[in-house]
């Protein structure tokens, strides 16, 4: 369905007030908000201490200096921070949605069920973590005096884009693996446990199977990697070609292979 | 004697109700082991380029992380979702009305469920280590053997003494998932399954090895690398045991002061 300019005002307006209950939540549990707000600094700090360790013992990992391995880890945060606040909430609970039937109740909404079950919810509580990120970043780069152009700042922020749509694709077409089988939860998390690999640097990768296969099957290395080599200009332009062009047909494939599995869905509620 | 009947009882049938799920136990038990693939090829990174890690071999590095990650998942203290499900929803009632031990009920249950678990996961491991088997350290010595038993036999019990206690907080706290994600977050790297411990700043060891966390993988993996000295090993069994003794005074008191406060809904 092609969205008409009074389409696109009546989604956005769809999209606003859906989460302007999102932001009522958000106020009466104040303290969670903070508390979650903790925990992924907490979470943060461990990466980067885990390098810093590492770093008392080596002199590098494939010519990474220290902080530029911590921007990849608050890189990776990005991408999640991101996918977490726009998409999360709703593709990590489609698979349950199948499961409950609650499918049903989004398939009877005249409104693209695409844009229902995968970006309907907004998870304000990520912002505060998302913030922190963003400080968290601007302060390795001017603290360690990282030499940026406005080139590689542009290249960064496509790249960060691309990451987000391989992320947002690969866990949607995951998810739609539940109109196949009856539970996917265990599933799930095991494809999006490969995620963690994300804050490794891809030298470590030495094989040409295992970069290839982290690079498209398990795109690990595109959500890692990818923006950060862009940004320090350690990526040559053929392989950002090739990245997007890659981004663009998982997309089209995730939207495909949804239009056809959705055939197979059976509502448990009739 | 009827005591006996009840806990052999109570192993089959949580071993049943596990075996239901078995292929949730595989893929929970992969999903631990994925961090393990960067693991491995960051280690056998670094010692290609003529680096390593302090002063681990290859072999024992290699190791070392094979063996947190087996072991992670029995010695990782967790809130036990059994304990706040009986003090939140009131069955707990049940329980205490019985003659056996809370306590000891939970311990059975535990570690019956985690005995599926290893079951199910060592064909994984088994798979691991033939694609690892030329770097893998095996002990030859048979006093590591027995101090290494004896070391998980004493880490089984704090394990779940600390769980025990983050669980029975329920009694106070409607939500304990702040602590429950902290506590997920920081014992990996107090347990040394992150990095090892005996590599982190001096500053930092000292504290961490204050800790009882440190006693809980970190000292099994270094007595199987052979990294130990034998009267270093048997003066943390005796502060292992302290700290069993004193968590033991703790989760008494915690104890009778929670079901003081228990409500025992329902």
């Amino acid at each position: 369905m092609r969205l008409s300019d009074n389409n696109f005002i009546k989604y956005l307006r769809l999209y606003f007030y859906f989460n302007k209950l999102g932001l009522n939540r958000l106020k009466i549990y104040k303290t969670n908000f903070i508390l979650d707000t903790i925990i992924d600094i907490i979470g943060i700090i461990i990466a980067i201490v885990f390098y810093k360790i590492l770093y008392l013992q080596i002199n590098n990992i494939g010519g990474w200096k220290i902080q530029e391995l911590y921007l990849l880890v608050i890189s990776v945060k990005f991408v999640n921070d991101i996918y977490n606040l726009f998409f999360g909430l709703n593709i990590n609970s489609f698979p349950n949605s199948v499961q409950t039937g609650y499918l049903d109740y989004l398939l009877t909404k005249p409104k693209n069920l695409i844009f229902l079950v995968s970006f309907l919810q907004v998870n304000l509580k990520v912002l505060s973590n998302l913030i922190v990120t963003i400080f968290l970043f601007i302060f390795v780069i001017v603290n360690y005096k990282i030499p940026l152009s406005l080139l590689n700042i542009a290249f960064y922020c496509f790249a960060l884009i691309i990451s987000i749509i391989v992320k947002v694709c690969f866990t949607f077409l995951i998810s739609q693996l539940s109109f196949l089988f009856i539970k996917i939860d265990a599933l799930f998390s095991f494809f999006n446990s490969f995620f963690s690999l994300s804050t490794f640097p891809s030298n470590i990768f030495k094989k040409k199977l295992y970069s290839f296969f982290f690079t498209y099957c398990i795109p690990v290395i595109i959500i890692g990697n990818f923006p950060v080599k862009s940004l320090l200009n350690k990526l040559h332009f053929a392989n950002f070609i090739v990245v997007t062009g890659f981004s663009v047909i998982l997309l089209i494939f995730s939207i495909i292979s949804f239009k056809l599995l959705i055939k197979r869905y059976m509502s448990v509620t009739s | 004697m009827i005591l006996k009947r009840y806990y052999s009882g109570l192993v089959k049938l949580t071993l049943k109700e596990a075996f239901a799920y078995r292929v949730n136990f595989l893929f929970s038990f992969l999903v631990e082991f994925v961090p393990l693939i960067a693991f491995i090829l960051l280690v056998k990174y670094i010692y290609s380029a003529n680096n390593s890690i302090s002063n681990y071999s290859f072999e024992k590095a290699i190791t070392y992380y094979v063996f947190v990650r087996f072991f992670s998942d029995a010695f990782t203290p967790v809130t036990w979702f059994d304990i706040t499900n009986d003090i939140r929803s009131g069955t707990l009632n049940f329980h205490i009305s019985k003659p056996y031990s809370y306590f000891w009920h939970n311990f059975v249950v535990f570690y019956s469920l985690k005995i599926v678990y290893y079951l199910v996961s060592c064909v994984v491991l088994l798979i691991i280590s033939i694609f690892l088997r030329k770097h893998l350290f095996i002990p030859h010595n048979l006093t590591t053997y027995f101090l290494f038993i004896i070391s998980i036999f004493l880490s089984t019990i704090l394990t779940f003494q600390i769980s025990y206690i983050f669980s029975i907080l329920s009694f106070w706290l409607i939500n304990n998932s702040f602590i429950d994600n902290l506590f997920s977050l920081l014992f990996p790297f107090l347990t040394g399954v992150i990095i090892p411990l005996d590599i982190f700043p001096n500053v930092l060891q000292k504290i961490i090895f204050l800790l009882p966390t440190s006693y809980l993988i970190f000292l099994p993996s270094k007595i199987f690398l052979e990294r130990y000295q034998f009267q270093s090993v048997i003066y943390s069994f005796g502060i292992i045991i302290v700290w069993i003794l004193f968590l033991y005074i703790i989760i008494k008191i915690l104890w009778i002061k929670g079901i003081k406060k228990y409500e025992a809904v329902g």
